[in-house]
């Protein structure tokens, strides 16, 4: 099954999801920002990093030099949720796939454009509340309150 | 099919991948950069295919004054994680190298990097050339002539000569730049800045291309006082360029000899120039004047620090920095017997001058056709691994910031990639 479902790519692509991306420094120190400019494309998420010097750039070079995991998480207006988990494997710099986006970005008025990430999604799972109730109450019926299963 | 001096090389040194196994705080795919540019690389027939004169820069195109091959070779390469590897600064020597170079090949449909049959990494492409290639200048030449490049930043040699080989046995050793010179029969030693200027302007129509102006070039002894006439060529050009900019400063870096106090605030007062860097070349004073004579008998070694120290007062601190050899220091018969020796003279030399604020550009060297140096070894693998790795442990001891001589803007200097994981922001240190 692919890792990146229809579902995921949809929602990846709707302009009112929300994405977050999770990275790590070099020493495991967690950074979680918001950004509207994660794409899927090709069975990659792409990433365009827009500041030279951001925390998520540093976190995702040391991922590709360590071969570490990121995580990417969608939520949709409907709480539709999703977690991609994967590793950085490209990082665009230069050429004229770089530059047309340059461009592109810098005719809506975006101020630069960093590096191009491309992320090999590794695994995914919907990640919404209810499919996780859901997941929980299937696999693990008896982690719950005792008021919860008492009898009426 | 490259034949080399020792068939035995493999056995005397740390394999690749011992040196990656002992040196786990640095990342593999940096030692193996590291070493791709200590061995060399060739192409395999189907990697050579991929190189198209339409798209990608080719060895064979623009002006280099470090080589005398004109195969139609990429001039560099771009890696998985952005960085670039610089392979047209220099020759490899084809005949008689001193290891076996990598394998740039093509295997299962992916561009990737080999030796002895196994695939290392994947490669993610080869430079592209800027727009202004395909342009002429008004005299009909092409703009290439005038300005080189790499994928972020343009170069502008303005001297093709270096006069320190004026004098029989005073150019530097490993340098091919003024043999080439003079082996090509070319007698025009400075491009006319008319050219120049037409080439840059075409270059900056191209959005997103370029970062960073580059100038340099070979030493002009003349003036009233030694430098002046090569610090009047060049302040010429930085107005001409400087131009184009609004603001104080623009993006620019001077890599030269080590002028004095009066011309360094000539420099900085009557241009936009931003970055200064004079490159000593070799970490040990008495190496340094047996490998780069004409510097030391034009400035000295001593006094050639003074002049970076005093580079910090006149540019700012972080837009000074100095370019080394690194390994040539070990060359025979003078240089340094052991590499232990040689690491240890060298990192102390590099923090008295990393604790000045000046970053450290090292290249590591290989032995050039051309130089005087041409048949000599270079140093382990783990003697650069070990070494860079210092250079960058007191790099952030001082916190020293070299960005014009990074993975992006220069591309050279592998040591200081490891700089793109640097934590800069004070209210996030963790």
């Amino acid at each position: 099954m692919a890792v990146l479902t229809s579902e995921i790519i949809k929602l990846a692509e709707r302009k009112d999801t929300l994405k977050a991306i999770a990275t790590t420094n070099h020493d495991g120190v967690p950074h979680i920002t918001y950004k509207d400019s994660l794409h899927i494309k090709d069975g990659y998420i792409v990433f365009y990093d827009l500041i030279q010097s951001s925390q998520t750039n540093k976190n995702l070079v040391d991922a590709i030099w360590y071969e570490k995991s990121v995580a990417v998480s969608l939520l949709g207006v409907n709480e539709e949720s999703y977690q991609i988990i994967g590793k950085p494997v490209k990082c665009v710099t230069a050429g004229a796939e770089f530059e047309k986006l340059y461009r592109e970005l810098r005719e809506d008025g975006e101020a630069d454009l960093n590096a191009i990430w491309y992320i090999r999604p590794e695994k995914s799972r919907d990640n919404s509340y209810f499919t996780r109730v859901e997941y929980e109450r299937k696999n693990h019926p008896l982690i719950r309150r005792l008021d919860m299963i008492q009898k009426q | 099919m490259v034949s080399v001096r020792n068939p035995h090389w493999r056995e005397e040194e740390l394999s690749l991948k011992e040196v990656q196994k002992k040196y786990t705080d640095v990342p593999k795919s940096w030692i193996l950069k590291a070493d791709m540019q200590r061995r060399g690389i060739t192409f395999s027939q189907a990697a050579s295919a991929l190189a198209d004169p339409e798209i990608h820069l080719l060895n064979s195109e623009g002006a280099n004054r470090f080589r005398q091959n004109t195969d139609q070779v990429p001039n560099g390469l771009i890696m998985r994680d952005g960085s670039y590897l610089v392979i047209g600064n220099f020759d490899y020597a084809s005949s008689q190298a001193e290891r076996t170079p990598y394998l740039i090949d093509v295997v299962d449909g992916k561009l990737v990097v080999t030796d002895q049959d196994e695939v290392l990494d994947e490669i993610a492409g080869y430079w592209e050339k800027p727009d202004f290639f395909n342009k002429k200048a008004s005299n009909g030449e092409p703009l290439s002539k005038y300005i080189a490049c790499r994928p972020q930043r343009l170069e502008i040699t303005l001297n093709n000569y270096c006069h320190f080989w004026d004098k029989p046995g005073e150019g530097c050793k490993y340098c091919p730049m003024s043999p080439n010179f003079k082996k090509s029969g070319k007698t025009q030693e400075c491009n006319e800045l008319k050219y120049i200027d037409e080439a840059f302007a075409e270059a900056l129509k191209q959005e997103g291309r370029n970062e960073i102006v580059i100038l340099t070039g070979g030493s002009i002894l003349s003036g009233e006082h030694p430098f002046d006439d090569e610090v009047e060529l060049y302040i010429k050009v930085l107005k001409l360029l400087g131009e184009y900019f609004e603001g104080r400063r623009f993006p620019s870096q001077l890599i030269s000899t080590a002028f004095d106090e009066r011309q360094q605030e000539r420099l900085y007062e009557e241009t936009k120039l931003m970055q200064f860097t004079p490159d000593i070349e070799v970490l040990n004073k008495e190496k340094f004047e047996w490998i780069c004579p004409g510097k030391a008998a034009h400035v000295g070694y001593e006094e050639w620090k003074r002049r970076l120290y005093h580079a910090v007062d006149v540019f700012g601190r972080g837009n000074v920095t100095t370019g080394v050899v690194l390994g040539v220091e070990q060359a025979v018969p003078k240089g340094f017997s052991s590499e232990e020796e040689a690491f240890q003279a060298v990192t102390e030399e590099a923090e008295d001058i990393i604790s000045h604020g000046i970053g450290i550009a090292a290249n590591i060297w290989r032995a050039t056709p051309g130089s005087v140096f041409q048949h000599h070894n270079t140093p382990s693998l783990e003697y650069y691994v070990r070494t860079l790795r210092e250079f960058d442990r007191l790099q952030q001891k001082y916190q020293v910031d070299p960005f014009t001589d990074n993975y992006r803007r220069c591309g050279a200097h592998i040591g200081l990639d490891l700089m793109r994981t640097y934590q800069e922001d004070a209210a996030w240190q963790y």
